[in-house]
């Protein structure tokens, strides 16, 4: 149970003052966090709630999911995917949210992995399709490969999200194609799960914070008196 | 539901209510607490398992400045109850969350603390929202003196008196709380890090840990400061009275919108209620035992009807009805009820919701299921939820079995005219100021356009209509892919599909809707009990209240 994860209406705005240049954030945090900003950057709530649950994902994998869901975020060239048998493209950067959510949806279509062979067309941030596809595979109850350049990871049926520290420095990679096919690569990945990595740094935070602060509606009088008791709370 | 496989009584499926019944927000503001509820089942379980208790730190000042620790000691795990208590002028007290100081503030840490984690704790924990706490930390929360109480307890044992039972039982706590953050809250651990424990797999184990010390440390800090004022004169509080007391809750509109965010969770809440009621109604015969418990039960309801104060005039009309309806029931009960019939339980259930107002007979609900715990308490096993299992979209499924699956399950939604300005008066949002979310009015208040996607039947009348211009037989993925605004319903109705209690059937955004329903409901199934409305927004309960303490938790024989 996350009893309170995917609550995005309650999230404290101001890091504390001498939590220095990072602070490490819960799972909670980073999912809340994530799905503000999607949304405030203008993405529909449905796509914001998946921004938000990647983000947790990433950081689960120990890889920095705000960085890269700001970058994407910023990014003014992605767009929507056309999906077609084989082959998924857009007119600019295919945007890997739009891409990984509609691949997912697309799973057991013509258009998906199950099919055959997938190739994505020139993707905005590629390793942020990585949550998309580990639970495409646990969906579909096969394991699918991801191909992106020299990057082979082979994500099983099982849903258990793997230790994936030794791509960082892929992360560096702002664009690439990438291809997805069911079945197994030589070698899959170790399902052993790595560390939790929260940390963010205070730019990273307080770009997103930002972005996530346009979901918010300035204060009024009249809704600050709305929010509360009429009476006293001495008593 | 995760555990309809293995339910022994099958048979109690057809004496299950209609969601369209037990989904109403007139009836979910109408909830009582159960033996199901979070602090009942967090007391048996410490009962039943031997749990120790201890008070390892307390320095405190005759102000009432310091820190205590208060450690839960159970078979595998240790979890302590750090406390600290500030001198706060009373100009400085408020139980809003826009509050930035408190009589005290409390987190649960995650074991036993060193002196090196209670002076980190020191640095965060008072601050509340402005500091830090970490995985260690399983809750963050604070606490407002009820100030007449506490300086009359604090005032009589000082004297050598005990306080006046009257006033301990007309505001029922010495402090209330003001919030209770867990989950991963302000650096706290998520939950699935304790989720796989077994005293913390049932909702918000911690929490409800947290504040039944929290209790007991507002009892030990009125003693104190009597001490430290009467000297050889102070008495401690009797116990009989001591037991009056529980802890205040406070609650706002930041609670509302959790039930509406956590559907499958509210799914298992309601259906393990639900089944507990069918499982009663559905036996043949009403066991003696059981009867005599029942009697017992609707007493106390009685009791707790009559102690009851509201200055609210919503919930005073309701507690006069309750009151009533308790007592027709106590007559028919006396007079017309026979136990030896054929389904004695169902036959009092059909009487009641003939003759009885929603407050009676939910809490008619509460007092049936009370005496039966051996057929009911392992339901809440079935009480947690993996959300993430629950969130992906089934892409394939076709256009013509979402309409389906919205004409089964939302045509509570598909009736409701939305297009009024009645229909769609409010909406809601979250404040810029205090990131708190707040209810406006859509005609005369900014902000709808940042509007929180909390009007679910609007949402669910939006897709039925888009999806009339596709073809039968497209599968969803299609819609979602040229329109991903229908993503997030369209999610919640494909997970309502086996989840019959997910949503709340009634108009969110109504210009008559009532937030403080929804926090009833969810603060029922904490146990609360006391709801008192201070607004149409904003609620004051009281938890614990006539509970054990930790204390006395070993000669209990009924939780």
């Amino acid at each position: 149970m996350t009893s309170e994860a995917q609550d995005p209406t309650r999230v404290g705005s101001e890091p504390p003052r001498d939590a220095g240049p990072a602070l490490v954030l819960s799972r909670a945090e980073i999912i809340a966090l994530a799905t503000k900003a999607a949304r405030g950057a203008g993405r529909h709530w449905g796509e914001a709630e998946e921004a938000g649950w990647a983000c947790g994902w990433l950081a689960q994998a120990g890889l920095p999911g705000p960085e890269m869901l700001l970058r994407l975020l910023t990014n003014k060239d992605v767009s929507a995917p056309q999906p077609d048998s084989g082959r998924w493209s857009a007119p600019g950067l295919l945007c890997p949210l739009r891409a990984g959510v509609a691949m997912m949806d697309h799973a057991e279509l013509p258009e998906g992995p199950r099919a055959g062979l997938v190739r994505l067309d020139d993707v905005a941030g590629p390793l942020f399709l990585l949550p998309f596809v580990a639970r495409m595979a646990a969906e579909l109850g096969c394991p699918l490969t991801y191909r992106m350049g020299a990057s082979v990871l082979t994500f099983g049926a099982g849903g258990a999200t793997p230790d994936l520290r030794r791509l960082r420095s892929a992360l560096a990679t702002t664009r690439a194609d990438v291809t997805l096919c069911s079945g197994t690569a030589s070698v899959g990945l170790d399902e052993t799960p790595g560390p939790f990595d929260g940390l963010i740094t205070r730019e990273t935070w307080q770009a997103l914070d930002a972005i996530a602060m346009r979901t918010t509606v300035p204060a009024s009088d009249l809704s600050r008196q709305r929010a509360g008791a009429q009476a006293s709370d001495n008593d | 539901m995760t555990c309809g496989a293995l339910n022994p009584m099958p048979e109690a499926a057809r004496y299950r209510r209609a969601p369209d019944t037990v989904m109403r927000l007139a009836r979910m503001g109408a909830a009582h607490p159960t033996r199901l509820s979070f602090l009942r089942q967090l007391l048996r379980r410490l009962s039943r398992e031997g749990w120790r208790f201890d008070r390892p730190v307390w320095e405190f000042d005759a102000r009432g400045t310091g820190h205590a620790v208060y450690r839960a000691i159970g078979p595998e795990r240790t979890y302590s109850l750090v406390a600290f208590g500030h001198d706060l002028p009373d100009e400085m007290r408020s139980d809003r969350v826009i509050a930035t100081a408190w009589d005290a503030t409390f987190t649960l840490f995650d074991g036993t603390p060193t002196p090196e984690d209670l002076s980190r704790l020191a640095q965060n924990v008072p601050l509340q929202e402005a500091g830090r706490v970490s995985c260690r930390e399983l809750s963050l929360s604070r606490a407002n003196k009820s100030v007449r109480l506490f300086a009359h307890v604090v005032g009589r044992l000082a004297e050598g008196r005990q306080p006046d039972a009257a006033q301990l039982a007309e505001t029922g706590y010495l402090m209330r709380t003001t919030a209770v953050y867990g989950s991963g809250k302000f650096g706290a651990a998520d939950r699935d890090r304790i989720a796989d424990r077994a005293e913390m797999r049932a909702p918000f184990q911690a929490e409800m840990l947290s504040v039944w010390l929290t209790r007991a440390f507002t009892v030990d800090l009125a003693e104190h400061l009597a001490r430290a004022r009467g000297g050889a004169d102070a008495v401690p509080l009797d116990p009989e009275l001591r037991r009056m007391l529980g802890v205040g809750n406070s609650t706002g509109l930041g609670m509302a919108p959790f039930l509406v965010r956590h559907p499958v969770l509210l799914n298992n809440w309601m259906m393990a209620r639900e089944e507990a009621l069918a499982r009663v109604r559905a036996q043949q015969e009403a066991r003696a035992d059981a009867v005599s418990g029942f009697h017992v039960a609707l007493a106390q309801a009685r009791s707790n009807a009559d102690a009851w104060q509201s200055a609210h005039p919503l919930q005073q009309t309701r507690l006069t009805a309750l009151r009533a309806g308790l007592a027709q029931l106590a007559d028919h009960v006396t007079d017309g009820w026979e136990t030896t019939g054929c389904h004695p339980w169902d036959a009092l259930w059909q009487w009641a919701e003939g003759h009885l107002s929603t407050e009676a007979q939910e809490a008619l609900a509460a007092a049936m299921v009370e005496p039966h715990g051996d057929l009911v308490d392992e339901l809440g096993d079935c009480m947690d939820a993996d959300e993430d299992q629950a969130f992906a979209l089934d892409g394939a499924m076709t256009v013509a079995q979402t309409h389906a699956l919205l004409r089964r399950g939302y045509g509570w939604a598909l009736e409701i005219d939305h297009t009024t300005p009645e229909g769609s008066a409010r909406f809601w949002y979250v404040s810029e100021e205090k990131l708190e979310p707040r209810l406006g009015e859509r005609a005369s208040e900014p902000g709808a356009e940042r509007e929180l996607p909390l009007d679910i039947s609007r949402q669910a009348v939006a897709l039925f209509d888009a999806l009339e211009s596709w073809p039968d037989e497209t599968p969803v993925a299609r819609v979602v892919m040229a329109a991903p605004e229908y993503r997030h319903i369209l999610r919640r109705v494909q997970r309502s599909d086996c989840r019959p209690f997910a949503e709340i059937r009634d108009n969110l955004i109504a210009a008559d809707v009532l937030p403080i329903d929804m926090l009833r409901c969810k603060l029922a199934f904490f146990g609360a009990t006391r709801f008192d409305p201070r607004s149409d927004r904003w609620v004051r309960i009281s938890l614990f209240q006539g509970a054990p303490y930790p204390q006395d938790l070993a000669a209990e024989v009924a939780l």
